[in-house]
C-alpha cells in the first residue's frame, strides 16, 4: 500500500550489498521502498522476507512499470540497467546511479556498522552492570565446590564421598550454565538469521539474564504471553532489546512494586508491554529518552545509550516502541512488530 | 559459659523441629550428640545463607572443628532463632550472607549490631564489594569473606570471632 506524500523508491540490484541501504531507507518515515529488482536471484535478501514484503521484479523494466517510483537507485553500475532506467528518466522517475549510487551504499554500509556498534557497546555497558552479580551468582558455586574438594581430600566415608561429589557436579554445572547464558547475551549476532521468534520465550530469557544484573528482591513478576505472539528477527537482538527495558523497569521501582511483562497477537501485529510501577519519567524528560547519550542517572552509573539502541533495533525489526508513563504510578514501553503469521490471535 | 556448656538446660528456649541442624531444628538434641560423641562444642555458630549447599559446606567444616553450628535461609530466620526461647543469645557468633530474600544480610546486620552489640559477626558473601566491606568492616564485624572461602580461613576467623564473643562476657 502506498502513503501519499512518501517517496516512492525503487532499487535497482538487489543482493546482499544492498541490504544496510533497504534497513536504512527503512527507517526513514517519508520513504517507502515499492520495489526491488536484482540481476541474481534474489532469494535470501531481506525484502521477500521482510513483512510487508518488497516486490521483486527480474526485469527493470517491470519493476519501473510495477512499482511507479519517483526515484529509481541503480546500485548495480551495470550498463545493462543503466541504458533500460535513463529511458525511464523522461517519464518523470528521478534516477540515482553511479558514483551517486555508490557513495550511498558506502554510507549505508558505514550507518549500518555504527549502529551495530552502539548496539553492543550498550550490551556490553549492561554486562559491566552485571559483573558484580555474576561474581556473586558463580562464587556461591564455587564455594561448594571448594569446601567439598577440600574434604574429600581426607573423607574416608565412600557415601560420604559419592555425596558430597555430586554436590560438586551441581555446583560445576550451575556455573556453566551461566556462562553459556552470559556468553550468548555477550555476542554480537554477526551471521545470525532472522527466524521466527516466539515473544515469550524471548521475555523469560531476557528476565534470566537481567537477574545477573540486578536484584529482584521485593518485586512481583506478572507474566501474560500469548502463545501465538512471534516475531520475525534475531533472537539476540530482541533479548537485548528486552533486558534493557526489565533492567530500566526493576531500577524504576528501587525494590518494590510489579512488574508485568505481556505479549499479544492480532492481525497484522504482535504487542509487547514492560510496565513498571516505579517512579514514572516526568513529562520534561519523556521526549528525550530515546536520544542518544541522553540520560538522568548519576554520572558513571549509565551510557545513556540503553533506550536509544532499544529503538533502534526495535525499528530495525520493523517495529515501533511508545512509552506511557505517570509520575508516582510507573511506566509502560509498549512495542509493536508486523505479525508474520498475519493470522487472528 | 552459657554457649558453649552443653549441659545447660535449655531445651525451652530451642526451635522445634529435627536435628538436622536447621533453624528449626532441636540444638538440644545436636548438643547431646555432640556430648554422647565425646566432644564439647567450641561453640555455637548462626550461619545465614539461602543456599542449601552452601550451608551444608560451611556446616561440614564448622562440625569438624567442634562447633555447633545452626543455620537460617534468611535474615528474617535467623532474627527467629535469636529471639526464641526464654534466652534468646543461643549463639556465639554469626555467619552471614549480604544478598538474601525477605531480610537482606545487610538489614540483619543492622539488626544485629543494635539488639546484640557483643555478638561478633562475620560476613561470608559472593560479592566482592570492596567498598561494602569496608563500610562492614568500620561497622565492626569480625571479617568480611568473599566467597570461596578455605576451610582454614574460615575456622580461623571463626576462632577469632568466638575469642571476642568470650573477652565480651569477661
Amino acid at each position: 500500500m502506498t502513503h501519499p506524500g512518501r517517496l516512492k523508491v525503487a532499487v535497482l540490484g538487489g543482493d546482499q550489498e544492498t541490504l544496510p541501504l533497504l534497513e536504512l531507507l527503512g527507517h526513514l518515515h517519508d520513504i517507502q521502498i515499492v520495489g526491488l529488482s536484482s540481476h541474481s536471484d534474489p532469494v535470501g535478501v531481506t525484502p521477500s522476507a521482510t513483512p510487508p514484503p518488497i516486490p521483486v521484479f527480474q526485469d527493470p523494466g517491470a519493476l519501473i512499470d510495477g512499482s511507479k517510483p519517483n526515484l529509481l537507485i541503480d546500485t548495480t553500475g551495470k550498463a545493462f540497467f543503466l541504458d533500460s532506467a535513463k529511458n525511464q528518466s523522461e517519464n518523470g522517475i528521478e534516477i540515482l546511479g553511479g558514483k551517486g549510487a555508490r557513495l550511498l551504499l558506502d554510507l549505508a554500509e558505514q550507518e549500518h556498522q555504527v549502529r551495530g556498534q552502539i548496539s553492543h557497546t550498550e550490551k556490553l555497558a549492561t554486562i559491566g552492570t552485571m559483573v558484580l552479580g555474576i561474581a556473586h551468582d558463580i562464587n556461591n558455586p564455587l564455594h561448594v565446590i571448594l569446601g567439598f574438594s577440600e574434604n574429600l581430600c581426607e573423607e574416608p566415608n565412600v557415601d560420604e564421598v559419592h555425596e558430597q561429589a555430586r554436590e560438586i557436579h551441581q555446583a560445576a554445572k550451575r556455573i556453566i550454565t551461566m556462562c553459556g547464558d552470559l556468553t550468548g547475551y555477550a555476542r554480537q549476532g554477526f551471521g545470525q538469521q532472522r527466524q521466527m521468534v516466539d515473544l515469550g520465550t524471548q521475555l523469560d530469557e531476557s528476565l534470566k539474564i537481567a537477574h545477573y544484573a540486578t536484584s529482584f528482591d521485593g518485586l512481583s513478576v506478572i507474566k501474560s504471553y500469548s502463545p501465538c505472539a512471534q516475531v520475525l528477527a534475531k533472537a539476540e537482538e530482541l533479548t537485548q532489546i528486552f533486558v534493557n527495558l526489565v533492567l530500566n523497569a526493576v531500577h524504576a521501582m528501587e525494590g518494590k512494586g510489579t512488574l508485568t511483562l505481556s505479549s499479544e497477537s492480532s492481525v497484522g501485529k504482535v504487542c509487547i508491554k514492560v510496565q513498571d510501577t516505579g517512579h514514572g519519567i516526568s513529562p520534561d524528560h519523556l521526549p528525550k529518552i530515546f536520544e542518544p547519550f541522553y540520560t538522568t542517572k548519576p554520572a558513571g552509573k549509565g551510557t545513556g545509550l540503553g533506550l536509544h539502541s532499544v529503538r533502534t533495533l526495535v525499528q530495525k525489526n520493523q517495529g515501533e516502541i511508545f512509552v506511557e508513563s505517570q509520575i508516582g504510578q510507573g511506566t509502560c514501553f509498549h512495542l509493536e512488530f508486523p505479525n508474520p503469521c498475519r493470522q487472528d490471535s | 559459659m552459657v554457649t558453649s556448656n552443653s549441659s545447660t538446660p535449655q531445651s525451652s528456649s530451642h526451635p522445634e523441629g529435627d536435628d538436622s541442624g536447621k533453624s528449626s531444628g532441636s540444638q538440644d538434641s545436636n548438643r547431646s550428640s555432640a556430648m554422647f560423641s565425646g566432644c564439647s562444642s567450641l561453640g555455637s555458630v548462626l550461619v545465614v545463607d539461602d543456599e542449601p549447599d552452601v550451608r551444608k559446606v560451611i556446616r561440614m567444616t564448622l562440625e569438624k572443628c567442634g562447633y555447633h553450628v545452626i543455620e537460617a535461609e534468611d535474615g528474617d530466620e535467623a532474627i527467629k532463632v535469636l529471639n526464641s526461647g526464654e534466652n534468646p543469645i543461643l549463639v556465639d557468633t554469626i555467619i552471614t550472607d549480604i544478598r538474601m530474600p525477605k531480610i537482606n544480610g545487610v538489614e540483619a546486620i543492622t539488626y544485629f549490631q543494635r539488639e546484640y552489640p557483643s555478638m561478633p559477626l562475620v560476613v561470608l558473601t559472593g560479592y566482592p564489594d570492596l567498598d561494602m566491606a569496608t563500610s562492614f568492616m568500620r561497622q565492626g564485624i569480625v571479617d568480611y569473606l568473599v566467597k570461596p572461602v578455605e576451610k582454614e580461613r574460615l575456622k580461623v576467623t571463626v576462632a577469632k570471632a568466638i575469642e571476642q564473643r568470650q573477652l565480651s562476657w569477661t
